[in-house]
């Protein structure tokens, strides 16, 4: 029999103190259970997109950038995973993959509530997998899904590696080089809420393995949508996938184009693939 | 004044010579060099390493008249341009018009209607004007330039200096170069001025074919060149100055008003396919200096493609398709008669298929392969030494560099009594001169661009040199050598100014040529020094300079006219990572600063 847990409920996403980001430890996990029904909500969502633009590279003015619902759902996120209830400790996961849904654009005027949950716990080669979703709706209606793929190294994996999926076919029709300054971890922090330590300093990197800080895989999906700008129209739904991380500096060549099936191939590539994916109608 | 101009096609080699660069990316661990492929491209401008596209004969045959255009009479209302269009046009003029590698002595300072009606008022105010100035432009670019200044030139403060003088001669060139602007020979003077007059003629390229025809440049040069008409115009030119914003420090650095282009839409626009514009645009892009003639000067270790002859010539044609260019433009700038033009542009034609042509050129390498010895041997030690050796490395270098390479040679230049009996400032000559040399390579490239067979590069290229001049210049003016032209035309105190050579062949010059430096420190991954629009594009709007294209963190990735798709890739069809850019987000794109 599954747990019932109450959902948790905010008038606007609460702001989680790092202290308790850093030492939420996890509750004790039985082998084979699924994941604690845990669930925020907020009646409120209040956008100040901004920075956040600047940081990712959005023009500034018009719709909100389709990526910052991530944003604004992020205090959701962290009450979710730093719940009595989640089994899992922050520091230190990892971000693989993520799925988003964007039905139409978003608009800072309009009312807008959230929620975020998690579900989907499965083995992994090195650890365990599980999806964090997050959702937006105006008016009783979702206009934004975003599902979160991460992987938590605190349990052992089963050690199977897993087939990657055939890349599509697909035709270069933008390729540019970004160049990720060294402080692009604490600027993409401060406008997201993220404060992993690994995005954030060399030293704080080191502890959890990482020689250098490494990019948000957050922001590189948000640069990426923003490069992408009019080759993608709303409704559409964007499945991406981090292969290594993105260290910081660094230079990365960002190139897209369109899938002969429809929609449009994006990927990250330093020496090898860092990030690839896929944008389609939804 | 200005004749029909046609491209005229050249016939290619025979089917077994029919190759190109065929560049690929070095294997892992190889030693990269200029004829491989760069590992990306990390730029912004919007050059890119370009193909050129091959064009058909009607399509050449629609571009003509690109090489006889008219300054336009009148401006009609028309819509306000878009950002995107008027970052297309500076992409055709100020950030890819013919420069000198390292030079980055041009910006422009982009002014909306108002300050262009403005502007208009001030202009009639000055002296020597060449245009009409016109009223209801959409919008005018004010173009600024500096001095010529370039790690060639720092060399130059080193040389014709005796040994014990040199001490006092040497520190009194630097500063008087420094805060006075002082050129170390005359021609590298005229090099600013012929990079304006390059500049010029594009322009008025550059606002046709990124309006598809509908909009035209009235492009004012006369009353910027030189000190006389600056001096006579000092007033006014301080009201321009002001109006763009040009800083006393600027000033101070060498930067003046050097031209204006007023640009508004003209009543009956050619009937131009926004197609050929586009095409014509990446066309326009892609052309770059052609050094190598295979088979002739190549280097031993250039891969094989460069090292075999092609039987194939510059057609007399297109040398007289591309004599009549320079002249068209020579007219134009100057307005001189035609047969006068002709008479005061002094070119000598060095044949190399002739035996008289091969004699001559054998002459003038000669002459300047001992004027580099001289160089050599007279550099301070004082100064050389602490250098271990660079100024001398470097200068002993300009024998390669300046070799000169091709089937069509010419030697071109001015006489300044000449010029100065017809009351045109020679500064001002001089840009018309740059224009000149311009179009004529133009005609010769573009010609070149027609029905190229498949695997082959390229059909013709030229490439406009000024080096061989400044090292006879410095023969001149330190150790009585005559002027490369003396002997073509005795009697007319010629000034050389440029040399150009028209190639016909079929492989293009190694991308890590000229644009770009390969770069000890990063492994010999290449640089690229071609500018973004950022660093010389500002656009006046509500009385603030802007850089163009630099918004909110982000700089220029855009490859203007990308959709032609004319991008290198290597053998297998694979592209240099970067290289095709990525388009400026459309909101902004779509922008009309001014309206």
């Amino acid at each position: 029999m599954g747990v019932t847990l109450e959902p948790l409920e905010f008038d606007v996403p609460p702001q989680v103190p790092l202290a308790r980001l850093a030492t939420h430890r996890g509750h004790a996990h039985t082998a084979g259970a699924p994941l604690p029904p845990i669930e925020a909500r907020a009646r409120r969502l209040v956008p100040d997109p901004d920075a956040y633009a600047r940081v990712c590279g959005f023009p500034l003015g018009g719709p909100l950038p389709p990526t910052y619902p991530d944003v604004l759902t992020r205090g959701l996120q962290l009450a979710v995973l730093t719940h009595a209830a989640f089994p899992f400790p922050l520091l230190g996961i990892l971000h693989t993959e993520q799925r988003i849904v964007a039905r139409r654009d978003l608009h800072a005027e309009e009312a807008m509530s959230g929620r975020s949950w998690v579900e989907g716990l499965r083995p992994a080669r090195r650890g365990v997998e599980f999806e964090l979703h997050s959702a937006v709706t105006v008016a009783g209606v979702e206009v934004w899904h975003g599902t979160s793929t991460i992987l938590s190294r605190s349990l052992p994996g089963d050690g199977q590696k897993r087939p990657r999926p055939q890349e599509p076919a697909w035709t270069p029709a933008r390729s540019v080089v970004w160049r990720l300054p060294p402080d692009l971890g604490r600027r993409y922090a401060a406008v997201s809420g993220d404060h992993n330590p690994i995005h954030l300093h060399p030293l704080t990197a080191r502890l959890f393995g990482f020689k250098r800080p490494i990019a948000h895989g957050w922001w590189a999906i948000a640069r990426a949508v923003a490069e992408l700008d009019t080759d993608i129209q709303t409704p559409w739904q964007l499945h991406a996938r981090f292969s290594s991380p993105l260290p910081l500096p660094g230079r990365v060549c960002f190139t897209s184009g369109p899938l002969r099936t429809g929609g449009h191939h994006f990927e990250l590539r330093r020496r090898e693939v860092c990030l690839s994916g896929e944008v389609r109608p939804a | 004044m200005q004749k029909p101009v046609s491209l005229v096609p050249i016939s290619p080699p025979p089917p077994a010579q029919r190759t190109g660069r065929g560049a690929q990316f070095p294997a892992e661990g190889a030693r990269r060099d200029r004829y491989s492929l760069p590992d990306e491209l990390d730029s912004a401008s919007p050059v890119g390493f370009r193909t050129r596209p091959t064009l058909t004969g009607a399509e050449g045959a629609g571009l003509a008249f690109l090489f006889d255009l008219e300054a336009p009479a009148v401006f009609v209302p028309g819509p306000a341009p878009t950002e995107g269009e008027l970052f297309e046009e500076a992409s055709l003029g100020v950030l890819s018009a013919r420069q000198s590698t390292n030079y980055t002595g041009q910006r422009q300072v982009s002014l909306g209607p108002d300050d262009s009606a403005k502007l208009a008022s001030l202009l009639r105010r000055l002296e020597g004007l060449d245009r009409l100035v016109l009223d209801g432009a959409s919008y005018t670019h004010v173009g600024l330039s500096r001095p010529y200044r370039t790690p060639f030139t720092f060399l130059l403060t080193f040389i014709g200096h005796k040994a014990v003088q040199s001490l006092y001669t040497v520190p009194k060139r630097a500063w008087d170069k420094r805060f006075h602007h002082v050129d170390d020979i005359p021609t590298i003077g005229y090099l600013q001025h012929l990079h304006v007059g390059i500049w010029a003629d594009a322009m008025e390229r550059a606002a046709v074919l990124a309006s598809g025809g509908k909009r035209r440049a009235n492009v004012l040069m006369q009353p910027f060149s030189g000190p006389a008409w600056q001096a006579k115009n000092a007033a006014v030119l301080a009201e321009v100055e002001a109006l763009v914003g040009l800083s006393s420090a600027e000033r101070e650095a060498g930067w003046r008003v050097c031209l204006v282009a007023q640009v508004g839409h003209v009543a009956s626009p050619p009937p131009l396919a926004p197609e050929l514009c586009r095409r014509a645009g990446a066309a326009l892009l892609s052309l770059r200096s052609e050094r190598i003639q295979p088979g002739v000067n190549a280097e031993d270790k250039a891969p094989a493609p460069y090292r075999h002859r092609q039987d194939m010539d510059v057609s007399p044609e297109l040398t007289e398709m591309a004599g009549r260019a320079a002249y068209n433009a020579f007219c134009h700038w100057t307005g001189l008669d035609r047969e006068e033009a002709k008479r005061l542009l002094l070119m000598e034609r060095i044949d190399v298929l002739t035996p008289n042509g091969k004699e001559r050129l054998r002459a003038v390498r000669h002459e300047l392969e001992a004027i580099t010895d001289k160089v050599v041997a007279n550099l301070p030690l004082w100064a050389d030494l602490p250098l271990l050796k660079a100024l001398s490395k470097n200068a002993a270098r300009g024998k390669k560099a300046f070799a000169l390479t091709g089937q069509r040679i010419y030697v071109g230049g001015l006489s300044r009594p000449e010029i100065a009996a017809h009351g045109i400032e020679f500064a001002h000559a001089v840009r018309a001169f740059g224009a000149a040399a311009s179009r004529s390579a133009l005609v010769c490239e573009l010609s070149g661009c027609i029905d190229i067979p498949a695997g082959c590069d390229l059909l013709a290229g030229t490439c406009l040199m000024a080096g061989p001049v400044n090292q006879n210049d410095i023969g001149k003016q330190f150790y009585g050598y005559p002027d490369l032209l003396a002997e073509a035309f005795p009697g007319r105190d010629p000034t050389s100014l440029l040399v150009w050579t028209l190639k016909a062949k079929t492989v293009a010059d190694p991308i890590g040529n000229e644009e770009q430096l390969l770069n000890a420190a990063r492994k010999g991954a290449l640089v690229d020094l071609r500018v973004g629009p950022h660093e010389v594009v500002a656009l006046r709007v509500a009385g603030q300079n802007r850089p163009m294209r630099s918004r909110d963190g982000r700089l220029n990735g855009e490859r203007a006219f990308a959709d032609v798709g004319n991008f290198v890739v290597d053998p297998d069809g694979r592209e240099v990572p970067g290289n095709r850019g990525s388009a400026w987000p459309e909101a902004w794109r779509q922008e009309r600063p001014w309206a």
